[in-house]
């Protein structure tokens, strides 16, 4: 098992405090965590199955940046080995849901 | 073409949003409350931020209730000692409720394996509490176990589940005290083959439990469905009669039976035929 803690630059605040759970710890799943905060980061904090993967989260979450204006606030993802496309997949929920929240 | 709205499909948290009346749904130590198992991480295995435990409080047609959840799906839904503790604390504060006057319906939704093995006897101690809980619940309010499938429900759990004043579950659950693979691993292949699903489910399904008059609704796998089931045990109020009070009748029908004579499929049903009823 791995903990990895990642700050992103979180451009928007949201107008309203958010507190958003996503998916389920199973086999090849996931749960996403997030709490919204003031402030301009959004740190995510991720306990995972997956041994050695703090660069494929690096990765995963630059990507993520690239098609969402994040949050700021605090993420937690507890991790069962889910592919990168259904991490992806969760986290863009919430993002959504908290953009409609 | 399916146009059913399946429970078992459900989470934890939905399915104890569809037990409850529409929008009344609050839950207690939720994902934001950081309440998580603090033995998991230690060994290695992730946690989850409601120790895979839903507790909630809200209304079955009006009435307050508490519908407490386990998702099967994490860890099998098995007891630790964090789970097992928000289980048993939400069922004697229900319990506390009634005695001071304020009616509580207690829903069980169980999907377990039993007890966390990563977490021994913390888990076995809080199984225990729970079993308490239940028995000191059942005096004053309905106390409903519902099981859907398909983890089932088995170990120490499927005495809690006998210890509902009231069982559901539908044809895809399974009740047992021992899982399958356990029996397989103890008995041997030859006797009993936890791969072979007919045979498992012709053994401890919710068909044939439902026949030996082990639980009190067999109902289909639909949430509306499912919903009216419990609404009926709550309406029916405090049994005079539960099913662990019948004591002299279980130990006089097992006994009776030769165990020289291998168990089947059917034989149980046999034995138990015309079995517990409440009325």
């Amino acid at each position: 098992m791995e903990k990895v803690t990642l700050t992103l630059q979180a451009p928007k605040t949201l107008d309203k405090s958010v507190q958003l759970q996503n998916g389920v710890v199973s086999s090849g799943d996931l749960e996403v965590v997030f709490e919204s905060s003031d402030g301009d980061t959004l740190t995510v904090i991720i306990k995972s199955s997956v041994d050695n993967s703090a660069e494929r989260w690096k990765a995963l979450f630059s990507r993520i940046q690239q098609f969402n204006s994040v949050p700021a606030g605090r993420m937690l993802i507890n991790d069962f080995g889910a592919s990168p496309g259904v991490v992806r997949l969760r986290v863009e929920q919430v993002l959504d849901e908290a953009e409609h929240a | 073409m399916h146009n059913k709205e399946s429970f078992i499909e459900l989470g934890a948290r939905q399915r104890a949003k569809a037990i409850l009346d529409s929008g009344s749904f609050r839950e207690i130590l939720g994902p934001f409350d950081g309440v998580e198992s603090p033995w998991l991480e230690p060994q290695g295995i992730v946690p989850q931020s409601d120790d895979g435990m839903v507790i909630a409080k809200g209304t079955i047609q009006g009435k307050d209730a508490v519908v407490v959840a386990i998702e099967g799906s994490f860890q099998g839904g098995s007891m630790g000692e964090v789970s097992g503790a928000k289980m048993a604390t939400a069922i004697d504060l229900a319990a506390e409720d009634c005695l001071a006057g304020k009616p509580t319906i207690v829903v069980l939704c169980l999907e377990t394996g039993g007890v966390r093995l990563q977490e021994a006897n913390l888990g076995l101690a809080s199984i225990a509490d729970i079993h308490a809980a239940i028995v000191r619940a059942r005096e004053v309010t309905p106390v409903i176990g519902v099981i859907a499938g398909t983890v089932g429900c088995f170990g120490g759990m499927s005495i809690a589940a006998a210890l509902c004043s009231y069982l559901v579950v539908t044809k895809e659950a399974r009740l047992g005290l021992n899982g399958p693979q356990v029996i397989e691993q103890e008995a041997g292949i030859r006797e009993y083959n936890s791969k072979d699903k007919p045979f498992i489910w012709q053994m401890t399904g919710g068909e044939v439990r439902s026949r030996c008059g082990f639980v009190d609704k067999l109902v289909k796998d639909d949430v509306p469905e499912i919903k009216k089931a419990v609404e009926e045990c709550a309406e029916k109020g405090v049994p005079e009669h539960f099913r662990t009070g019948c004591i002299d009748y279980f130990l006089e029908t097992l006994s009776s039976y030769d165990t020289a004579e291998q168990a089947q499929p059917g034989t149980a049903e046999k034995l138990y035929e015309g079995g517990f009823k409440h009325d």
